[in-house]
């Protein structure tokens, strides 16, 4: 894509991204009818639940960018599977911030090691190690290649992570999955508004996180012409 | 309302105990929460973009540098 195409491309997902986010908010706190037995703490639903998907969104592309980096090894598949585990890590702290703060009015307690919650905290947790590994093991071929294989191996509790509440027994709720009892009708556009603007909000953070990478990687090649120039005092 | 109103009751009653509205189980805002899990949600968005906006900065500086300094040699 032309720069210039790209930068209106980034601009017009960024407004659209901006305008969601005013509208869900006005949708969750203004339209959606409060809970009736857990009042309004329930609110933390419309965006707890956007951003596990928003999780799922940033782990797919990491791994798609692994996987497509052991077949062929490009900096743009790996800036994307570099990008798809920071936005992993980000919403998954969204959900671990906000899913405690529910369960402390709803259960009376901020965690329980319940199948969801757990299988959900695993995956944070190998994408927070994916990072880390990128920032500090070096961005040699080796360490790339080893956290592509990470970043394919991660994405295997992702399925274990949406079939743990159909398969083990645990508190968390299940409401919208196969099996749950559904929500009341005011409640459902709010929660579309909300996975629209988280899955709109995902894909504007993976592109200005590829943009970045990618800048990274002409930086290393001009580096790397200044160390040929003989600039390699200034350059280092 | 006058404080010294006897017909009053709360006035002239002296309290010899607290009771929890809801049975004595909840202990917590449900208000207080979701602001907190909202501004949470925010802080954590910000953060990312900040941090990704200073990465931005930095490589864009670095490489303005150094286009400099090749283009001073080349010329």
């Amino acid at each position: 894509m032309r720069p210039r195409l790209a930068n209106a491309a980034f601009l017009t997902l960024l407004a659209l991204t901006t305008a969601s986010m005013l509208v869900v908010v006005q949708a969750i706190f203004l339209q959606a009818p409060v809970e009736r037995t857990m009042g309004i703490v329930q609110k933390i639903f419309y965006f707890h639940v956007p951003s596990a998907y928003g999780m799922y969104l940033g782990a797919f592309a990491c791994f798609l960018g692994s996987a497509a980096f052991l077949v062929r090894p490009t900096h743009g598949r790996d800036a994307l599977a570099k990008a798809g585990a920071e936005v992993a890590v980000m919403f998954g702290l969204i959900v671990m911030i906000t899913g405690p703060l529910w369960a402390a009015k709803a259960w009376g307690r901020y965690w329980t090691w319940d199948p969801r919650l757990t299988t959900s905290l695993l995956s944070v947790l190998i994408y927070v190690a994916y990072s880390v590994l990128r920032a500090f093991a070096g961005d040699g071929e080796a360490e790339r290649k080893f956290a592509a294989a990470l970043g394919v191996l991660g994405a295997a509790n992702l399925p274990i992570i949406h079939y743990s509440v159909q398969k083990w027994s645990g508190q968390h709720p299940r409401v919208i999955s196969s099996g749950g009892g559904g929500l009341a009708p005011g409640m459902v556009q709010p929660l579309i508004l909300g996975f629209v603007t988280f899955t709109l909000l995902a894909c504007l953070l993976l592109w200005s996180r590829v943009r970045v990478e990618k800048a990274r990687a002409r930086l290393n090649e001009l580096e790397q012409a200044a160390l040929d120039a003989g600039l390699e005092e200034d350059a280092a | 309302m006058n404080p010294t109103d006897s017909s009053n009751p709360e006035a002239t009653e002296r309290s010899t105990e607290f009771q929890a509205v809801d049975g004595g189980a909840q202990t917590t805002s449900g208000e207080l929460l979701l602001v907190e899990a909202y501004a949470a949600t925010w802080l954590v968005v910000f953060a990312f973009l900040l941090v990704s906006w200073r990465r931005q900065a930095r490589i864009d500086a670095r490489m303005g540098e150094l286009e400099k300094r090749l283009a001073q040699h080349q010329g």
